[in-house]
């Protein structure tokens, strides 16, 4: 029963609650006030007749007092006969008469009876009276006086003082009786006031924990259910079955929840997968820096002119610091003075033009090494800046360069070569000719012939024709290798053999130091002989006639990033003049060797460079020559030159 | 010993040279200009030793040895070639070719070769006739 009022109660919309609530008390107020209104009217009633009964009282007393007033008034007329006494009595009479109206008005039934009785009485004094007056007014005054000495009347008031008796009796019964129903009355006030307000107050008691119950409990659940869960980020709203505000609060909250959560879920999805994406993006930017910094190309960005970035191999390119934060200012100071201007200005026009361009520069290192540079720069777009945007790519072509240089140079001798070979191979035929035909003449003479030395002279200049075609013939002929890992010392110590003649005629000394290294070197042995012959016996040659010494080493040494060998032979000749060693390895150059067909330098130039080796010269006048030749220890590829 | 030689070169002062060396030593020598004049001289003869030049117009020196072969298996072939082009010499040798000469100005190796060859030849034909006579 309670819980289908409180269910109905809940369903009801909260201003109803509330009107209803508020109208409980309202009500309970009026009946209280009207019942103490009620009680309030009875008692007024009640002093009313209270008042009345004082009133009687008060008449009676005063309807005796005229009475005595008129017993009085009509001695002392009785006495004097004169009018004028009379008067008293008659105002007195008046007077009674008037009350005697009034008292009738007053009093009840049965009162009104027993006033008739009084009445009677009073008719009967003032009957006589009246008699007596006239039998005076007759001249018989002696019953008048006799009417005094008898004392009739007073015995008349005597019975008229009775029955006031009786009256006042009653009267006094009825105001005690007056006196009890008002005290009644007041309790029953006071019980009706402190009775509504209790029952007043008890309803808004009940009303209020209604409306707690209705109202702020669940409100008060709702939010403890949504700050309990600290947890939690989103709780769970539990709902309430009503059909009030409170129960489509609750559902709203619930949904309101539910939708939250699944923001939140999603939210949560998206932050995952956005995590994932910025592992994904930091993933990749490293890649893409890692792919950056260590690519084997500069690569750089400008905004506009500016430089912004360089990546590591760019910076090594300048041949800065590559942990260094970048310098513009340090890393265009590196760009060689002959090139700086065109470099800037070839670039401000495509910067100005917004189309991408390519140049060759060179860096200048430190410690004085050039690189060539094939620098390409072009604008991308997507960047929101006013000047554009430039990305760059630098590439260290020098040993391209050089490789270009030496190609160029390599077809030519190999263009002079062919030439000079079908030359050689045309001359050979006609020299042997000559020399086998100048070979018998001489087997003809007699040994003390005078014309043998004659026609020797023939066959012996022949021969250094012959010599010099076959050296053409062994410049220009397509070298192929026949690779074979040897010791390099074995290989000179064949060498001075072959030598030996020539150093012991001119007291030369050989002094090799080879033994810190690990001499095995991968080569065609047979043309390192070739070369390390041409070049010691030039060196032979330079050597004065003193027993000097020639001092050969052999070092590892890496060069362009490969391992190697490095020979050094070193004499202490007269040395070559600076203007003559860079013609040193031209064909045909001759520094006045006296058997030399000035192919010699040439041919060792070949042979070592089709080893992919390098062969250079320093010279001192006065002091000697230097000639260094480096080998890589393996050969990867084979390089067939011709 | 007196051999039959037949020497094919197209260079006259040359063949004129070898030619004239051999004869001293009491050899029969025939100089031919080419390759198709020795093949068919030996159509009519065959010589105990031929010196054939590597590079002739008309045959090479290897297609005159291939006919040679074809003609006669004891026949031997010596070539002579420039300086530069011993390889393909060595190519020859092992087509058939006894030795390869390289020609130097003053053609002090054409003799020694020549006889160490013909000696060669000696040798092989006393192995050939004793072991006949062996089979007989």
């Amino acid at each position: 029963m309670y819980k289908r009022i409180a269910g109905l109660f809940n369903n009801l919309p909260i201003l109803h609650k509330l009107l209803l609530i508020s109208t409980i008390p309202l009500v309970s107020l009026i009946l209280a006030s009207v019942l103490i209104y009620i009680k309030v009217q009875n008692i007024s009633h009640d002093e009313e007749r209270l008042n009345n009964t004082y009133l009687i009282q008060e008449a009676t007393a005063q309807y005796m007092k005229l009475m005595v007033d008129m017993e009085t008034g009509f001695r002392g007329y009785v006495l004097t006969e004169d009018a004028r006494d009379f008067t008293p009595y008659q105002n007195a009479l008046k007077n009674l008469r008037e009350i005697e109206h009034n008292l009738e008005k007053r009093l009840s039934g049965d009162q009104q009876q027993k006033l008739k009785d009084a009445e009677v009485i009073v008719n009967r004094f003032v009957t006589e009276k009246e008699e007596l007056v006239r039998d005076i007014q007759a001249g018989r005054k002696s019953l008048a006086i006799q009417y005094i000495k008898e004392g009739r009347g007073r015995v008349l008031m005597s019975d008229f003082r009775d029955w006031m008796a009786q009256l006042e009796k009653f009267e006094q019964q009825s105001a005690s009786d007056e006196f009890a129903q008002m005290s009644l009355d007041r309790t029953s006030v006071l019980l009706a006031i402190l009775g509504g307000g209790l029952f007043t107050f008890g309803l808004m008691i009940g009303a209020l924990f209604l409306i707690a119950r209705s109202i702020a409990i669940p409100l008060a659940n709702l939010s403890k259910a949504v700050g309990a869960s600290t947890g939690e980020l989103c709780p769970v709203i539990p709902v309430l079955d009503r059909k009030d505000e409170i129960g489509g609060l609750t559902r709203v909250m619930r949904e309101m929840s539910h939708q939250v959560r699944e923001h939140l879920d999603h939210v949560v999805r998206s932050e995952a997968s956005l995590r994932i994406l910025n592992q994904e993006l930091a993933a990749s930017e490293s890649r893409y820096r890692g792919l950056v910094d260590h690519a084997p190309i500069g690569i750089f960005m400008t905004k506009g002119m500016q430089l912004t970035f360089s990546n590591r191999h760019n910076q090594v390119l300048a041949g800065l610091d590559p942990d260094k934060p970048i310098d513009p200012v340090t890393l265009r100071a590196r760009i060689h003075s002959e090139d700086l201007d065109r470099v800037t200005s070839d670039f401000s026009r495509a910067v100005a033009a917004g189309r991408q361009c390519e140049m060759i520069f060179r860096f200048v290192h430190a410690d004085g090494g050039v690189l060539t540079i094939l620098s390409r720069r072009v604008p991308i777009s997507g960047f929101d800046s006013p000047a554009p945007i430039y990305v760059g790519f630098n590439i260290d072509i020098t040993a391209l360069h050089t490789l270009q240089l030496r190609l160029s140079r390599t077809e030519k001798l190999a263009t002079l070569g062919q030439v000079a070979a079908g030359i050689a191979h045309e001359l050979r035929n006609p020299l042997v000719g000559i020399g086998s035909t100048a070979s018998l003449l001489l087997d003809d003479f007699e040994p003390s012939d005078p014309r043998r030395a004659e026609v020797d002279v023939i066959l012996q200049e022949t021969k250094r024709l012959d010599r010099i075609v076959n050296q053409i013939v062994d410049y220009a002929k397509p070298r192929g290798l026949a690779l074979d890992r040897f010791v390099l010392s074995d290989l000179i110590n064949d060498v001075i053999k072959v030598l030996s003649g020539q150093l012991e005629a001119k007291h030369i000394k050989i002094r090799a130091s080879l033994s810190a290294v690990d001499d095995h070197l991968y080569a065609d042995r047979d043309q390192i002989k070739q070369v390390l012959i041409n070049v010691i016996d030039n060196a032979i040659d330079a050597s004065p006639m003193d027993g000097s010494v020639i001092e050969i080493t052999a070092n590892e040494l890496f060069h362009h990033e490969q391992p190697g060998i490095t020979m050094r032979i070193r004499d202490a000749g007269k040395g070559i003049p600076p203007e003559v060693l860079p013609r040193i390895f031209e064909p045909f150059f001759t520094s006045g060797k006296r058997h030399g067909t000035g192919l010699g330098m040439a041919i060792c130039k070949n042979i070592i460079e089709s080893h992919h080796g390098d062969i250079h010269l320093t010279s001192e006048v006065g002091t000697g020559t230097t000639v260094s030749i480096w080998m890589p220890l393996s050969q990867d590829t084979q390089l067939v030159k011709g | 010993m007196q051999a039959s030689i037949y020497v094919a070169d197209d260079e006259p002062a040359l063949l004129n040279a070898i030619v004239k060396r051999l004869s001293k030593g009491q050899h029969k020598v025939r100089a031919f200009k080419s390759g198709d004049e020795l093949l068919a001289a030996v159509e009519q003869d065959i010589p105990d030793l031929v010196l054939v030049d590597m590079k002739m117009p008309g045959k090479t020196g290897i297609e005159t040895l291939a006919a040679l072969r074809a003609k006669s298996r004891d026949v031997v072939v010596i070539l002579l070639t420039a300086y530069g082009t011993v390889e393909e010499a060595v190519e020859a040798m092992k087509l058939g070719a006894y030795d390869f000469i390289i020609k130097t100005v003053d053609l002090q190796l054409v003799e020694p070769v020549v006889n160490r060859a013909l000696e060669h030849a000696l040798r092989r034909q006393v192995a050939d006739v004793a072991k006949d006579k062996a089979d007989h």
